[in-house]
Formats: C-alpha cells, structure tokens, sequence
C-alpha cells in the first residue's frame, strides 16, 4: 500500500504556479489566478477546506490596463476619520507600488470569507523577472496567459519589414523624408 | 444630380488643385536646373559656411514588392484583399503611416472614405498602445523619443479586439 501513500502526497501537496502578467489585464487575470489560489481546479476541492496552491506572478509592472482605464479607474480609501476618504485613479496607485493594482484585484475576486488571509498570503507578486531563488525553486508548473502579448514593430528586423507585401507605390513625385540624426556624442572631459 | 451640384462635391478637389499651383508660381521660377515635383529624395550637405540641398531621383523602396490584390479596381486594395485587420497588425498598418506619425492622406493611399476612417482608428490604437514607438514627430531628444514619460501614457494599454477565449 506504499503506491497509495505516494498518491495522497502528490494530491494534498501545494503546487507552485509561475504566471507572467506582462500585457495581461489584471482583473480577468485575478479571476483565472483565484481558482488555483483557492484550489478550485483541484478534485477534491471544498469550499471550507484549504487546498489552495501557491502563484507566483512576475513582471507585474507591464500589467495592461484597457483603453483609458488607467487614467478612469478610480481607487477609494477610507479612515474612517473625518475628512479621511480618498481615491487614487490607477497610475498613481501604480506609480506608488507596481504590485498594489494586481494584489487588490486578486484580493476583490477571492471569496469573502475568513479564508481570504490565508489565500493571499499564497499570493507572491514581482514588478520585474528577478525572483528570489528560495521561491523560483519550488515552482513546477506554468499557468497559461490570458491574452496574446502584441509584437512592436521594432521588434521585426529592417528586411522583415522591407519584404512584408505592401498594398500601394508612392507617386512619381513622392519626396522621401529622412529623419536626420541627432546623435551628438558628449564629449567627457 | 444636377451639374452644379457635382461642381459643388468636386470643390475641395479644385481647391487642392488651386492651392498646388499657387505655391509652385508663388516661388516666380521660370527656369528649372532639376525637374520640378520629382524629386525621391532631398540631401542637405554642408561644408563650411555653403549647403547645398540636392533633389535625387532614387527608386521607390517599395518597388516589385506591391501585392496584386483580386478583385475589381474601382475598390480600394483593402476592399479587395477583405482583411480583418485589427491594430496588433502593424507591418500592415505601418505602410499608411509617414515618418512623423501621421496617416497617408487618400489621394495618395487609394483607400476608400469607410477604410480610410478605419485605419485612423488602428493607427490612434496602434500608436497609444506602443506599438509603434519610432514612428512620431521629432520634438524630443534621443533618449527621450522612444517612450512618453508622460503620466499614464508610459504604462502599457491593450484594447478589447485581441482577448482570446
């Protein structure tokens, strides 16, 4: 019955998830991150049971927020002291931790119950790649990203771009504008 | 319709015809050293205190590499090629786009008006998403025109076109 013993280590064990948040938006990335979180993705899930798994999420700094969310989003504050409400809109609240957006999105979309501690502390957020090596290590498994990270157009090479068929000819009177260079080397003394 | 009112329709179209031909008299040159309106590309040289600015006929860099779009030439080749093209694409949108940023204007392009107004929209998605980061005017120095420090702008932005699932 040894064979047995292994398997219920393997199904109670915490798994750890690496997800990279570059270009994902945050609020329908905290919903996907909850349901590993909480165990949710597990067989022998209960609500009232803690089985959740740990994530780890890097470059949250690159979070991508739709349209003009970052200058509409509003995030309110209060003390409960007189005069001590206040909101941010969200690049402000970027600006001052590129980790509070994507930690309040999780913290809103886990279940509100006494569990909800417990669950974010499993939650382990970077702004950039560098992780700690005491906690890259025990990662074993990637969640997937939610949306497709667009490509730039400096990312293409010069003749990938040349050789791309093209839909119409400049006219015979077409002046080409070359941007000049302004590369004006400082001279160090 | 009447031959007046097409008069009326085709206005701006005279207007922009006038405007050419009243910059080009407006410089009073009767003689020309190189053709006029046919020049590919303009050389400034300086050498001490003399510039000489130079009008060189060069080949189109697009030339040999124009896709014969089916369909027929009364519609525009984005009509013909009847792309979805959305503002992730930008080695197709890039082609309508000058130097410092702007759109193409239709007599040049060839699109039709509906097109035309489309690819205003990619462009502005394009442009404010990052995509296009060297493609902007030239106000700024070096180190300063790849991104805009500017509040919110420096932080990424996707639009609801390219959500998977």
């Amino acid at each position: 019955m040894a064979h047995n013993r292994v398997i219920q280590w393997g199904a109670m064990a915490r798994t750890w998830w690496l997800y990279d948040a570059k270009f994902q938006c945050p609020y329908r990335s905290a919903e996907k991150l909850c349901m590993y979180l909480e165990g949710r993705h597990k067989p022998l899930y209960h609500p009232l049971s803690d089985v959740g798994d740990h994530v780890v999420v890097i470059n949250t700094r690159y979070v991508a927020m739709a349209e003009d969310l970052w200058r509409k989003q509003q995030y309110k504050h209060d003390t409960r002291y007189a005069g001590g409400k206040s909101s941010a809109t969200a690049w402000r609240l970027h600006e001052a931790d590129y980790t509070k957006i994507l930690y309040k999105a999780v913290y809103s979309a886990a279940p509100k119950n006494l569990l909800r501690p417990t669950i974010m502390r499993r939650l382990h957020l970077y702004p950039e790649e560098d992780v700690p090596d005491d906690i890259i290590g025990n990662v074993s498994d990637v969640i997937r990203q939610i949306q497709v990270v667009p490509k730039p157009l400096d990312s293409y090479s010069a003749q990938e771009i040349e050789e791309f068929p093209k839909l119409f000819d400049w006219p015979e009177d077409h002046v080409i504008y070359k941007r000049k260079a302004t590369t004006e080397k400082k001279e160090e003394s | 319709m009447s031959a007046g009112m097409r008069f009326v329709n085709n206005l701006h179209k005279l207007s922009y015809r006038l405007a050419l031909t009243q910059k080009i008299g407006h410089q009073n040159r009767s003689a020309h050293i190189s053709p006029l309106l046919k020049a590919r590309e303009v050389i400034e040289k300086t050498e001490g205190n003399v510039t000489t600015i130079e009008g060189k006929i060069v080949d189109s860099p697009r030339k040999g590499k124009i896709l014969d779009a089916p369909g027929p030439d009364n519609l525009c080749p984005l009509c013909r090629l009847d792309l979805d093209v959305k503002y992730t694409d930008v080695k197709i949108i890039s082609q309508f786009v000058q130097e410092d940023g702007n759109i193409v204007p239709r007599q040049i392009s060839g699109l039709c008006f509906p097109q035309h107004r489309q690819m205003i929209h990619l462009i502005h998605k394009a442009h404010s998403a990052g995509l296009m980061q060297h493609l902007r005017p030239h106000i700024f120095p070096e180190e300063y025109s790849h991104m805009s420090d500017h509040a919110w702008k420096k932080y990424n932005v996707y639009y609801t076109e390219i959500i998977e699932e």
